[in-house]
């Protein structure tokens, strides 16, 4: 064939076009792929985050981070009055509580002995069912409930569902302060705990409050010393048995003997009245000559303390402008701790700093009627009887809402073989702790950040204050369904009250629609830091702040105070005569032990020994050198009723010669970040208790050491790392003012 | 050849049989493709296309979102908040837990080299819109998120389908004009030209 030149110039044409056409209905490479870049770009926003406001669990208001339905982090909440913006470290590892790996998921029934560990999974409506059930065999009114302390309206619901099984609703609390709670109702004459005006007080006496290391807000009380150290700068008078957080940051710590508080301040109050440095209505009440036997040269020996030194401290006290007196803790843990928490706030009466700046400031009262703090307490006298009962057979049902009362009771009181003689056990808790392994039923509970509840401060700011807490994210185990996943205490007991066809007491079908009426409750006061003329608008205003207060609600009546007279102060009693060292319990990082399942506040190391994941025993250094003891050697601790622990030794110079301290929350048998850390101090505790309130003697315990073959290295930082040289020629920079750089030319 | 004289030529059976099978099975092609093509154009090809394409890494989408109950937005979270595409989430996201997790996988082993080696991942694109119609993730999770009152990682479903239980990630939605234009309408939303044209 020709191939002529018109169609050669056609062929190339179509060609040309073809190519064109055709590469145009590929897809490029590039787009074929999806590629997934090696490194997290820096610049990448990874969602949109909000902070929502709710409470933590020691009453603290907070404001948590969520971005895409995850809590990221947590703030103190700057409006609630509380805390006013900072918060405590136990509040931080709430976000361990919620993403813990051990979180019960579903309820759970014993498959096989009590504390065998195997459970079955079951739904919600067969948990209650089998709980009906068996009280319908074993009766209702042989059953008792324990909660540990409870606020709001969670305290109100799970009451009236005590009261309708027949029985009053128990509080426990390990280390309980319940004389303290009973002294300042005596000398306020308030059911309230006052706020301690610690920050406009230009003198603190402390009688062993670690209030630095408190278990209510420490935000608050940092808050206040933060103020009471500024100036006008306050003076700390610290007087207690061992050198606590707190006596470390006093100006002068003042060692005296154990249980001896009462006495000292009997002694102030003899110095006050008999030079006649007080003038208030209730020194007039007091003679000197009731006071006689406790003038200060008499009981000096007694207590460790100089007779001038306890003249000197009455007479500080008899010149400050806004003295304050305050104690807890180990001084209200003696068999006289109630006399000695009397007693020491009875110097407040004495210097009339009643309701003024500086002093003890009285709260209002609820202005819920029926909506109260966490404070009450059942006293260790009533959680005794309790097991006596159980024993008896008397009570042969148990509910327990996570108070792990087997951990933290005392070893002798072989609370075990208690619980097996149960007929059935109910335990309320997010996991398998120390009392919920021996349960029948356990009933999986939503964590603080999934949670619905309200709450009345403990120590309110001097006026009325109603805390808010909202879920600020969707129950973690939600999408295990209806039948599975966790719930609210409140909201478990309501759903099986109905069940059990008890009598509606709530005031709403769920949790929300209670708090939803108290809300509406609270809007009709028309006062305070929310108004609103819709219950919707109150509802969104509530929630995003954090709750509600009214500063103008303060009290201006003080009420009479029912002590008639200087308080009678007993001899501390001990539990062993024989022993030698007095055991002093204290709280540290994971507080009584129940934060102790998050690693973050079990690896927190403790403030004054930087110890971290370790139960430690601090001896006197000059003791512990007599007995050739090192740091780190395991000693035995015997309280002479046949139970021991082991703990480290760290020999430490502040210790007194006579006292062994050792924290608590260590030694616990469940969990991976509790079980094989550290020694059950609790289990080696007598049950000795103050005969006026019941409140457990915690701080009663004698005991004895013993050095054994074993030695470990103390997990601290301490000494760890080799110091900074120091500069041996002193070249310090020193920085002039622009002004005195002009003086001096 | 006389003119005039015209006679059909005799064709033999044998030819007549194979031209007859030949254009049966040129029809019998020619529908197939007119339907595949046809379907395809206007919804999903009718066949061919029941599983995604092979990855290369052996990603299984139940073990992250059915056992341990992940979020889609927790990984897809580099996009669907303020990017067009809810992108496949980088190397070194993936080592936020598999740095730790997964010894002894082979398919995490490839990822553990790759972030080692400094080197992305090509996975195979599984959807693609063309660049005329332009798509933005964050209006469409937060409309229906909202309107039905769901979770962000709850509405990626309802264009993408049950990914969780997909052994290899496909494709199920036709994602063709007329497709988008009826969601659109269903939900109020606006169908002007220049809402994905422009």
């Amino acid at each position: 064939m020709d191939l002529t030149r018109r169609d050669f110039i056609k062929l190339i044409g179509g060609g040309a076009t073809g190519a064109v056409i055709f590469s145009a209905c590929g897809v490029p490479d590039e787009e074929l792929y999806f590629q997934s870049p090696n490194k997290l770009p820096e610049d990448q926003v990874t969602g949109i985050d909000n902070w929502y406001a709710t409470l933590g669990s020691n009453g603290e208001g907070l404001a948590v981070r969520i971005m895409e339905g995850r809590a990221k982090k947590v703030e103190g909440n700057s409006d609630y009055p509380i805390n006013t913006g900072a918060h405590s470290y136990s509040n931080e590892a709430e976000l361990q509580m919620l993403y813990h790996p051990e979180r019960l998921e579903s309820p759970l029934v014993r498959d096989g002995n009590r504390g065998s560990g195997k459970w079955i999974e079951i739904g919600w409506n067969d948990a209650y069912q089998r709980i009906n059930e068996q009280l319908n065999t074993l009766g209702h009114n042989k059953s008792r409930f324990v909660t540990k302390p409870l606020g709001g309206r969670s305290n109100s619901i799970i009451s009236a569902f005590s009261d309708e099984l027949g029985s009053k609703l128990l509080s426990y609390s390990p280390l309980d302060d319940s004389n303290l709670i009973n002294a300042l109702n005596i000398i306020t004459g308030s059911d309230n705990i006052p706020k301690f005006d610690i920050g406009h007080s230009d003198m603190v006496l402390n009688f062993g409050m670690d209030f630095l290391n408190s278990s209510y807000s420490q935000a608050m009380f940092g808050r206040e010393y933060g103020k009471f150290r500024a100036s006008p700068r306050g003076n700390l008078y610290h007087i207690e048995p061992r050198l606590s957080l707190t006596a470390t940051n006093s100006d002068e710590w003042i060692f005296c003997e154990m249980g001896t508080e009462g006495m000292i301040a009997s002694a102030i109050a003899y110095v006050l009245i008999s030079e006649k440095l007080v003038n208030s209505d209730f020194a007039k009440k007091i003679n000197s000559k009731d006071l006689a036997d406790f003038a200060p040269e008499k009981i000096s020996k007694l207590t460790g303390i100089k007779s001038d030194k306890i003249v000197d401290l009455a007479h500080k006290l008899a010149k400050s402008k806004h003295p304050l007196i305050i104690g807890g803790d180990i001084a209200s843990a003696n068999t006289n701790g109630s006399s000695n928490m009397v007693a020491i706030y009875g110097l407040n009466l004495l210097l009339g700093n009643i309701n003024k700046e500086g002093g003890l400031i009285l709260n209002p009262d609820s202005p819920l009627s029926d909506l109260h703090s966490s404070k009450t307490i059942s006293s260790y006298q009533e959680i005794l009887s309790l097991i006596g009962d159980i024993d008896s057979g008397t009570t042969n049902s148990l509910f327990i809402n996570q108070a792990d009362i087997n951990y933290s009771m005392s070893g002798n009181l072989n609370l075990k073989s208690s619980l097996s003689k149960l007929g059935l056990i109910v335990s309320m808790n997010s996991f398998v702790d120390d009392t919920s392994k021996y349960a029948d039923i356990i009933l999986p509970l939503n964590t603080q950040f999934e949670s619905w509840g309200n709450d009345v401060p403990v120590i309110g700011p001097g006026y009325e204050v109603i805390g808010f807490q909202q879920p600020i994210v969707k129950s973690r185990f939600s999408n295990k369904g209806r039948q599975s996943g966790t719930k609210n205490a409140e909201e478990i007991i309501m759903e099986l009250s109905n069940v059990m066809n008890f009598k509606n007491k709530y005031s709403g079908k769920t949790m929300k629609d209670v708090l939803m009426d108290d809300a509406k409750k609270i809007m009709s006061f028309n006062r305070g830091s929310i108004r609103a003329n819709d219950l919707k608008t109150f509802w969104n205003g509530l929630l995003s702040r954090g709750g509600w207060w009214d500063m103008k609600s303060t009290v201006s009546k003080i009420k009479k105070t029912k002590l008639k007279q200087w308080p009678n102060i007993n001899n501390p009693e001990f539990s062993s005569s024989n022993s030698t060292y007095h055991l002093v319990p204290f709280k540290t990082t994971v507080s009584d032990g129940s934060l102790a399942k998050t690693p973050w506040l079990q690896g927190l190391t403790d403030p004054l020994t930087t110890i971290a994941w370790e139960t430690w025993v601090e001896i006197n250094e000059q003791e512990a050198s007599k007995l050739n003891i090192k740091e780190g050697d395991i000693l035995d601790i015997d309280n002479g009723n046949g139970r021991k622990i082991k703990a480290a030794a760290y020999p430490n110079p502040a210790t007194p010669p006579n006292v062994l301290a050792v924290p608590v929350g260590g030694g616990q048998s469940t969990g991976r970040y509790t079980s094989g850390f550290g020694a059950n101090i609790y289990s080696i505790m007598n049950t000795m208790y103050d005969p006026d309130t019941g409140a457990h003697a915690w701080a009663s315990n004698k005991v004895n050491i013993q050095k054994t073959k074993a030695s470990i290295k103390i997990p601290k930082f301490e000494g760890r790392f080799e110091e900074t040289k120091r500069d041996p020629h002193h070249h310090v920079i020193k920085i002039k003012s622009s002004d005195s750089d002009h003086s001096d030319h | 050849m006389i003119p005039g004289d015209f006679r059909v030529p005799k064709i033999s059976q044998k030819i007549l049989i194979i031209s007859g099978l030949g254009a049966l099975v040129t029809s019998v092609i020619l529908i197939i493709a007119v339907l595949f093509v046809g379907s395809a154009w206007w919804t999903q090809p009718l066949f061919g296309f029941d599983d995604g394409p092979d990855q290369p890494i052996a990603f299984k989408h139940a073990p992250h979102v059915k056992e341990l109950g992940m979020k889609c937005t927790y990984c897809h979270r580099f996009g669907t908040e303020g990017a067009a595409a809810a992108a496949i989430p980088p190397v070194e996201f993936c080592m936020s837990c598999h740095r730790i997790v997964g010894d002894g996988n082979e398919e995490i082993k490839k990822i553990r080299d790759a972030y080692s080696g400094g080197k992305p991942i090509d996975w195979v694109r599984v959807h693609r819109l063309p660049d005329h119609a332009k798509f933005f993730h964050p209006p469409h999770i937060k409309k229906l998120s909202e309107k039905n009152n769901i979770e962000a990682s709850e509405v990626c479903s309802t264009c993408h389908g049950d990914v969780a239980s997909m052994n290899k990630v496909k494709q199920v939605s036709p994602m063709k004009m007329g497709w988008c234009v009826d969601c659109h309408r269903a939900n109020g939303a606006s169908t002007d030209c220049t809402t994905c044209h422009y």
